[in-house]
């Protein structure tokens, strides 16, 4: 951080400090008004499914016997995949010593870990019967797909919240007294510092306690996906039975989730002010990773179409027309368009790739890998199993309203979470500044005696 | 005094072991225009398969009182079953040849089952039936009978179902207690290894 | 059924032909002979006939009373059905009879009859009902095991426990499966049922399916398909026992598959069903 070395370290410690705290102790209008407004859209879904709990059941959705499944496990799925850029970003960027995850890791973590409670929530309401939901730990049917998803997503949901707690031990230690938090949080904090005093000792230890959980995390989240896609690819349907679904879905759950972490950061950064740390730079990184992972996902669909496509079997070649040239053809080339097309070409033209641009591509891949998800939910249940008439869907007005609720959902528990934790981890920036610092210190030396041999060369 | 040949008659009814009998005829002669219509005597049996993959044979005599073959009539066999309700199945019919023996094939289940040889009748003899009950043998390879037909492919599935689902069950339990492990201890070693002195904040 | 002799003529005291000729000696010991034989003909037809009837009254009462049978007991019948699409019409009189059996909701089917183009431009009405795997697919992926198997092949739904996932319905290769998403229709007292052999009314928010009326075979009585069927088309069967039948013929049911060259439905799944067709005018049927 070339900024952070212009200034005495310890008032941009102090700025560090203050700016983490920002939302916690600025919550203005803005703040409110956003969060009650969320919320009223949230309490829409929330009133919505109790109208399906309580009056008529499933029947309130869209659905019917031939397309049994539709927004709801979409939503599933995606909003699942969206807590995947929490892991990639905490995860692998800490595995990977990758300097410039600092400033973001907060917020990918929340933004994971949001999306995931929310996302949790659907596998509960799809069912006909959420009141029997118990059954599943009582008496589960160890060989199904859908147990293995309840075992998968608590397990991941664990290590979420683990590698979002631990960190914020030290952060709680640095903060706790902040001249600018209340008597509160200033409690809170000292009770969350569990007395951590940065020794040696607990260092250690909560270094190799994150170390561990992130290496957990990685095949944990591999695993959660593709058990999800599992849900599909162990029928025979045509269109859903395919070897790629594994990897698919894993590969689009990082892609859609490392957007979800850009546009919460840059959120974050535009309305806190916190561009001195989440740097241009950084936001350029997260959208090198997205193209990266846009053009794996570009990759497998093109896999997955050329596989069906030329061998022809009657089946996957209705589905393909079905989806590339007839029925459902102007929502998937709007998924090609707006989900790998235009972001990866607003991220790779340098001129576009500015925090606004980045910005748009990230909402872009959001949307469409929400519609994706809906392509490959929907069109392979409306291909008749025997005979007769195609099947249709239309999402009904209480499916809607519970996906946005839910959205809605996602965004309140983010806010409300940042009211009481730094939005960034700053214990964690400054070890990557002392790491960095090492290095070079290291460096230095080295340079230093050869400027002086050269001084006393021309001295001599 | 009974003439010899129906003392025979009389001796072979009796002495049937697996045989059971019955006499259809209208008891005492009747003219019926054309002439006598006889009597027929029924001796059913069934004859399994002497090869692997031969069918078994329903065996039906047919021959008048006094023991005589009845030749080139139709018998016909039909098992009889309990199947929501009580049902016969046309197993078949066949002609007697010159010695009154008229034959079918069967292959079925392995099990005691009721068999009817039926003789309709005709001008010369009266219609004659018989209802017997044989122990069908097994024929090892036959589909018939079997629960399961088909080729079995899945035997590889079941294993798979069977050890899959304990090892997912214990990678699972196991990391739960990894990550809950991980975190008391961490929360422990912090706790135990504060110092009541303050050190310098961000170092 | 047996026809027997008319012993009416017996002991006459006339002892004459009816048209009334005097009987002769030869005549009298052959009467004596017949008569005498017949009584030891009936006597032991009813020995053995009582013997049998004996054994086949227990099978009868074992095969009546199989709402307590142990699994041993049930798997004494492998149940199987034919649907000889010869006489198949297409009529869906085995759709509405099992509707009004199982009280369904509005709408749903159970036995759902198709209308397929075969190859050959032949116009094919093809009923599918639960096909009874061996290998069900649908069992294999229920998170709370409330569909299963039975021991003579049935598939049943407990919808006491089923939560409404529908990953069954993903799962069944023949789109059998149904939902119920509204409220049940009204059922008699006397008829409610929450037995997975009967469920009335169908529960809300739980997975429907053709039961093979489980109930109803048990019981030895024909599954509402078949008695509403007026075309004799579908016979119910067993694979133990080797026998089928449409309530008005019988036929070996191995027999009657291999020479009809009966086929099952997508074969090629591996789900192994117990439903067998034979196809109208031995035409190839691909879909």
């Amino acid at each position: 951080m070339d900024q952070a070395l212009d200034h005495n370290p310890a008032t941009a410690q102090q700025e560090l400090h203050a700016a983490a705290l920002r939302p916690v102790v600025d919550a203005g209008r803005r703040f409110w008004l956003l969060f009650l407004g969320l919320g009223l859209v949230a309490g829409a879904g929330a009133a919505a499914y109790a109208l399906q709990l309580v009056t008529g059941g499933l029947s309130v959705t869209g659905l019917n016997d031939q397309v049994f499944w539709g927004t709801y496990e979409a939503t599933l799925v995606a909003f699942i995949g969206f807590s995947y850029g929490g892991a990639l970003v905490s995860a692998i960027l800490r595995l990977t010593n990758a300097a410039w995850r600092g400033p973001i890791t907060r917020i990918a973590e929340v933004s994971a870990l949001a999306t995931l409670l929310v996302g949790a929530l659907f596998p509960i309401i799809h069912l006909g019967r959420p009141e029997r939901v118990l059954l599943l730990f009582t008496g589960p049917n160890f060989q199904s797909p859908i147990f293995w998803d309840m075992v998968a997503i608590l397990t991941y949901m664990l290590a979420t919240f683990v590698l979002l707690l631990l960190p914020i031990i030290p952060d709680a230690a640095a903060l706790h007294d902040n001249p600018r938090l209340g008597r509160w949080h200033r409690r809170l904090y000292r009770i969350l510092s569990l007395g951590w005093t940065g020794t040696e000792r607990q260092r250690r230890a909560l270094e190799r306690a994150v170390t561990i959980v992130a290496i957990l995390i990685v095949p944990l989240a591999v695993v959660v996906h593709t058990v999800l896609s599992y849900t599909f690819s162990l029928t025979s349907r045509p269109g859903w039975h395919s070897t790629i679904f594994g990897p698919y879905f894993v590969i689009g759950a990082i892609y859609s989730g490392v957007a979800v972490v850009i546009l919460a950061a840059l959120a974050y950064r535009r309305a806190y002010r916190l561009q001195r740390w989440i740097e241009d730079r950084t936001v350029r990184n997260l959208g090198y990773v997205m193209v990266a992972l846009g053009l794996a996902y570009g990759y497998a669909t093109f896999s997955e179409i050329t596989t069906e496509g030329f061998v022809g079997k009657q089946a996957e070649v209705e589905l393909l027309f079905g989806l590339m040239l007839e029925r459902y053809a102007p929502l998937f080339w709007s998924f090609i368009a707006f989900g790998l097309v235009v972001p990866i070409a607003l991220i790779a033209i340098p001129r576009t790739r500015t925090p606004g641009g980045i910005a748009l591509a990230a909402v872009m891949v959001i949307l469409a890998m929400y519609l994706k998800r809906l392509l490959i939910v929907v069109p392979p249940l409306t291909r008749p199993v025997v005979g007769g008439d195609p099947g249709t869907y239309l999402p009904s007005a209480v499916e809607m309203a519970i996906v946005s609720g839910a959205a809605a959902g996602v965004v309140m528990i983010m806010l409300f979470v940042f009211r009481f934790v730094p939005v960034m981890a700053v214990d964690e920036m400054a070890e990557i500044e002392r790491e960095q610092a090492q290095v070079v210190s290291r460096q230095l030396p080295a340079q230093a005696t050869r400027v002086m041999s050269t001084r006393e060369a021309t001295d001599g | 005094m009974v003439s010899p040949p129906r003392v025979r008659g009389l001796i072979s009814i009796a002495g049937a072991a697996l045989v059971v009998l019955v006499c259809v005829s209208p008891v005492g002669a009747t003219h019926r225009g054309q002439g006598v219509v006889d009597a027929v005597s029924v001796q059913f049996s069934y004859r399994p398969a002497a090869v692997a993959d031969a069918n078994d044979q329903l065996v039906a005599r047919l021959t008048m009182e006094d023991g005589s073959p009845i030749a080139a009539v139709e018998v016909t066999f039909w098992r009889e079953v309990y199947f929501v309700g009580q049902r016969r199945i046309r197993i078949g019919s066949a002609l007697t040849d010159v010695s009154g023996t008229a034959g079918v094939p069967y292959k079925g289940p392995a099990a005691t089952e009721r068999f009817v040889a039926e003789f309709a009748g005709n001008e010369a003899f009266l219609p004659a039936i018989a209802i017997a009950s044989f122990d069908v043998p097994a024929h090892p390879g036959s589909p018939v009978g079997n629960p399961a037909a088909g080729p079995q492919t899945t035997a590889t599935i079941a294993v798979f179902a069977t050890f899959m689902p304990p090892l997912l069950a214990l990678t699972a339990f196991s990391v739960w207690l990894l990550i809950f492990g991980l975190s008391a201890g961490t929360v422990l070693a912090i706790r135990r290894g504060r110092q009541t002195t303050t050190v310098a904040k961000g170092e | 059924m047996t026809q027997r002799g008319r012993p009416d003529a017996v002991g006459s005291a006339h002892e004459a032909d009816p048209e009334g000729h005097p009987l002769d000696q030869h005549e009298l010991s052959r009467r004596a002979f017949v008569k005498a034989a017949g009584l030891l003909g009936a006597s032991g037809m009813l020995a053995a006939g009582g013997l049998l009837g004996v054994t086949s009254l227990t099978r009868i009462a074992a095969a009546d009373d199989l709402d307590n049978a142990t699994p041993e007991e049930l798997a004494q019948r492998q149940w199987v059905f034919v649907f000889d699409l010869r006489r198949c019409d297409g009529c869906g009189k085995c759709t509405k009879g099992c509707q009004k059996m199982h009280f369904l909701p509005e709408g749903q089917e159970w036995i759902k009859v198709y209308t397929v183009t075969g190859a050959g431009g032949q116009i094919i009405s093809l009923p599918v009902l639960c096909q009874m795997c061996e290998q069900p697919p649908c069992t294999k992926v229920c998170p709370v095991v409330a569909t299963y198997r039975e021991p003579d092949g049935v598939v049943l739904i407990d919808q006491e426990r089923c939560i409404g996932c529908r990953m069954c319905m993903a799962a069944c290769p023949y789109g059998v499966r149904v939902f119920n998403w509204d409220r049940p229709m009204e059922v008699p007292a006397a008829a409610q049922s929450t037995s997975p052999l009967f469920t009335a009314p169908q529960r809300q928010g739980t997975v429907g399916k053709c039961d093979s009326c489980a109930h109803r075979l048990r019981e030895g009585d024909f599954p509402a398909c078949l008695t509403s069927c007026s075309m004799d088309a579908i016979y119910v069967g067993d694979r133990i026992a080797d026998v089928a039948t449409n309530g008005t013929e019988t036929v070996q049911l191995s027999e009657f598959l291999r020479t009809n060259d009966a086929f099952r439905l997508k074969e090629e799944f591996g789900t192994q069903p117990r439903v067998y067709y034979i196809a109208g005018h031995g035409q190839d049927l691909d879909f």
